[in-house]
Parts: C-alpha cells; structure tokens; sequence
C-alpha cells in the first residue's frame, strides 16, 4: 500500500533499456573519432584521436568539453515543510539549509551507513531541487528515493535534460567569448546556478570533477548539440585550445584532485569515515536527521583498526588495478586498490586505495602485488593535484 | 588502421617478423588503437624461454592491462628498453620503432602457424561486428 502512494508522485517511472542508451550528441561522438564503449548502459567515448593523455593535458592547459549526459537527472519538488523533511532524510548534505541558488556535495547512505551513491544537490528554487547521479546507479537512486519519500515529487529529467561540461583554466573566458556573460556573472563563487529555465534557456552550475575551474550546462536535448558546436567553434574561431574529452581522461582527471568514483574509491560496503567524507554529512548536534547517520555516528566512535582512503606513489613502474593487495614489509596483508592510475600531469605511477589506520601514516613504505610482483610504494598526501 | 604486410600476426594480435636470425615481436595497429594509449609495458628478462602461445609480458593502457604472447617459441634475445621511458611509442610506431622483444626461435617453421596480412585484416573485421 506504502509502495502505491510513493508512486502516486512519480512522474515517469525510470525504464532503462536492455540496447544499450544514446546521449543527444551520440552521433557527433561517433563522426568525430570517438572510440565508443559501453559504459553504464550507455555507449559513450572513451577517448577521441588525439587520445586520452592529450585530451587530459589538454584540459589542464586550457579547457575541454565533456558529454555527460549519461549521468542521472532528476527533480524534486517539494511544496511543503513535511516534504522537503521527507527529502532531507535521504540526503546526506545539507538540503532545508541550503541556500537556493547554490548546490552541495553529498551521499545517499542505507541505514547501515553504506554509501548507495555520491551526488551533487542543487536547489534551483525554495521549493525545487537538481539532484545529479551517478550514471551506474540511476536506476537505483530513483528506486531508493521513490521509496524513502511520499511527500516530495520526483521526476526523472534525464531523458530530457542533457547536461555537458566545461572544464579547465581558459573555461569561464570561452564561455564569456560565446555570448554567455550574463549566466557567468550568476555564477561567481563555486557550487553556484545561474538563472535560467532547465526546460527553455538551460543552466550553468559552477562545480567539477577535474579539479579546474569550470561550469556543467543543463539544457534541453535539442539544445545540446548547438551549444556543444557553439563553444568548439568560437573556441576555433577566438585561439582558445579547446576539443572533446572522452571518459579516459575524465577519470584520470578526476584521480588527481582525489575526486572519488563510485564503484571504485565508493561503494555499498564503504561508510563515510573510511572514504573520508565526514564533511558530506550532516553530523553536527542539531542537524536534521538522514538515513545512515545513526550508524555513521556509532562507526565514528569506535576505535577499531578500520581502514581508510589513502593515496600512494608506486616506486616502480607497474600500473595498479582494482582489488589487487596491499602488504606492509611483514608481508602482512593491509588493504586494497580501488583505482590505478599512470598520471598524465605528474607522470608516475599512484594508486588510490583502502588501508588499514596503523598502515595509513603519510611516508609509510606499502607493498602492491601486481600479478604475482610486489611492487614498493609510499603512502603521499592527498590530493596529487591542486589547482582550486 | 594499417595492416603492414611484411609482418604476419596471430590471433591475439601481436606481429612476428623474420630479421636476420631472430624473430622481431610487437602488437598490430589494431591492438594498438584497441588498447589506447599504452602506459606501461612490463619486458621479459633477456635469456628467458618460452614456447608458442607463452604470455611473455604485459602491455598496459589507461583502459586495461594486456597479456602479450609469443608467437613462436623460443629465448628472449633482445627487448626493446625504449618502452621503459616512452611506452607510448607502442601507440605512434607499433610496426617499428614500437617493437617488444627479439626472439631466439626454436622452431622457425611456427611462423608458418600464423596469419598474412590479409588474413588478419579479415578476422579483426569480423571482431569489429
């Protein structure tokens, strides 16, 4: 009976299809050199011609664009108090207390503290909120929160609304060259949104996951691909060095500034004090309640050897993969790899992973087994690259 | 994509090529733009022995790490140390100066077991299906 109610406020049920799903610049993707795979149910570019290291390099020198339509987009409009409470309970991060105009980072957790996914959390208006997931778990987000909240409307926009990003040091100039100072100047300081309609003109957001400067654009699909030209072609046109980035780069872009990729530094068995996300929480006395504090609470008493997000710097060549193992010099086993990475800008050898406290010091010498190899690296300050 | 004749392939994509009394070895413009950019290739110790078919190293890229097998049977004569410092050259000259090792073949008529250029072009269009 619960279960109709929920549904009663879902607009569009989220159906993903077994054929694999197309962003609205899938064809332009394909015409210009794009490698497709199949990522998330999605079939998207890993990298272009010029390659993932170049379109990387490319972005910390001067901008890149990035299709990221396959991320998950929904609305939730809440007309009343008991429906933005409903909401707040299943957002880790700020929601009644955010400013409208402005985003936040956070997580939605299970009652057991396990993270079901990270997100970014927009408040467009007082009553209406951007919620952006991650693309793997969209269909489970939906699910989750149609069935933690009775209150609040959810839609998925998704189908709609593409979103792509800007990103990089010359960003927010090129942006200014393509006649678009008026959402730029909306959009100041960091998490902002500028005006706009997400059905008509779109949005800008100033956030990332590159570690540079740079805005995400929300507009309707027919819109996407003009803007997508527009801003390739000024750049062309105004000697501003800009091209697609494909998801190869994305990732590595991300790695350096220590962005967590769910799936990866993320997932249902990790909790925010080992992933290092007590900021993405609500756990101050007073703050409104959401699911998984309880249990986020009690982990943060212990005082156990729990393990924690760590990154480290292979002192030899070897590249790290996920779930390979971490030993200390006892040959004692004390952890495991979540993400690999060859760095384009710092050129070495890192890997991001899980590590147990007593093992975890910065400085402290680790052993990687790479298919039978152990391989010397030290644990290093995180992030390995910042700009912001 | 370029499918130099004067080399022959096997199916897990890697080439052999006959230059004096060794036996050249490297991976083909296919397996190159499969992999994407190459970031690291882990060489076999010069001396070592292995038989037709033997994974003798591993090419890694952003993407994966690939297991790299010998298309004729023999003792690692020569590796290509290039690759150590600039492993990307895999993805810039994979026929040439993108080599991996050198082989003392056993048996040189294995490399009668492998594919001419055309032969190989056809099978990699059928995996593109």
């Amino acid at each position: 009976m619960d279960k109709i109610d929920h549904h009663s406020f879902v607009l569009r049920v989220y159906s993903i299809d077994m054929e694999t799903a197309k962003t609205c610049l899938n064809s332009w993707h394909r015409a210009h050199g794009g490698k497709m795979v199949d990522f998330a149910g999605w079939d998207m570019p890993v990298n272009y011609q010029s390659g993932a290291k170049q379109e990387h390099l490319m972005v910390r020198r001067s901008c890149g664009l990035f299709d990221i339509s396959h991320m998950g987009r929904f609305l939730i409009s809440c007309p009343d108090e008991s429906a933005l409470a409903d909401y707040e309970r299943i957002i880790s991060s700020p929601v009644g207390a955010l400013k409208p105009g402005t985003g936040s980072y956070g997580l939605i957790c299970r009652e057991d503290g396990g993270i079901l996914d990270d997100i970014f959390n927009f408040r467009l208006d007082e009553s209406t909120f951007l919620l952006v997931v991650n693309a793997a778990n969209r269909k489970k987000d939906f699910d989750w929160i149609a069935g933690h909240g009775s209150a609040f409307r959810l839609e998925n926009i998704g189908d709609d609304v593409g979103m792509i990003a800007l990103q990089g040091p010359k960003a927010m100039e090129l942006l200014q060259l393509c006649g678009f100072g008026d959402k730029v100047s909306d959009i100041g300081e960091r998490n902002s949104i500028s005006r706009g309609n997400l059905l008509d003109d779109g949005i800008f957001t100033r956030t990332g996951y590159t570690g540079e400067d740079g805005v995400e654009i929300y507009a309707p699909n027919a819109a996407i691909l003009s803007l997508w030209n527009l801003l390739l072609e000024q750049a062309e046109a105004r000697g501003v060095e800009c091209g697609p980035v494909g998801l190869a780069a994305r990732d590595s872009l991300r790695f350096e500034p220590g962005y967590a990729l769910y799936g990866h530094e993320l997932t249902e068995d990790i909790i925010p004090r080992e992933a290092l996300l007590k900021w993405a929480c609500r756990l101050a006395a007073g703050d409104p309640d959401f699911i998984g504090k309880v249990a986020i609470q009690a982990r943060y008493a212990q005082e156990d050897d729990f393990h924690k997000l760590r990154t480290v710097k292979l002192s030899d060549q070897g590249m790290p993969r996920q779930d390979m193992k971490f030993f200390d010099e006892n040959g004692d086993e004390i952890g495991w790899v979540c993400s690999g990475m060859a760095s384009p800008t710092l050129e070495a050898f890192y890997a991001n992973c899980y590590i147990r406290q007593g093992s975890s010091q910065i400085g402290n010498q680790v052993y990687i087994d790479i298919r039978g190899r152990r391989k010397a690296a030290e644990v290093v300050k995180r992030p390995i690259y910042r700009v912001l | 994509m370029k499918y130099d004749t004067s080399v022959q392939y096997q199916k897990s994509h890697e080439w052999a090529k006959k230059e004096g009394d060794l036996i050249v070895v490297g991976i083909s413009d296919y397996a190159q733009d499969s992999l994407g950019d190459v970031v690291f290739v882990e060489l076999p110790e010069v001396g070592a022995e292995f038989s037709q078919g033997d994974a003798f190293g591993v090419v890694e890229s952003v993407k994966a790490a690939s297991d790299v097998f010998v298309p004729v049977g023999g003792e690692i004569a020569e590796v290509n140390s290039e690759l150590e410092d600039n492993p990307e050259i895999i993805n810039e000259d994979p026929f040439g100066k993108g080599w991996i090792i050198k082989i003392k073949a056993a048996d040189e008529s294995e490399l009668e077991s492998l594919m001419d250029a055309a032969a190989y072009e056809s099978y990699t269009s059928e995996l593109d299906d």
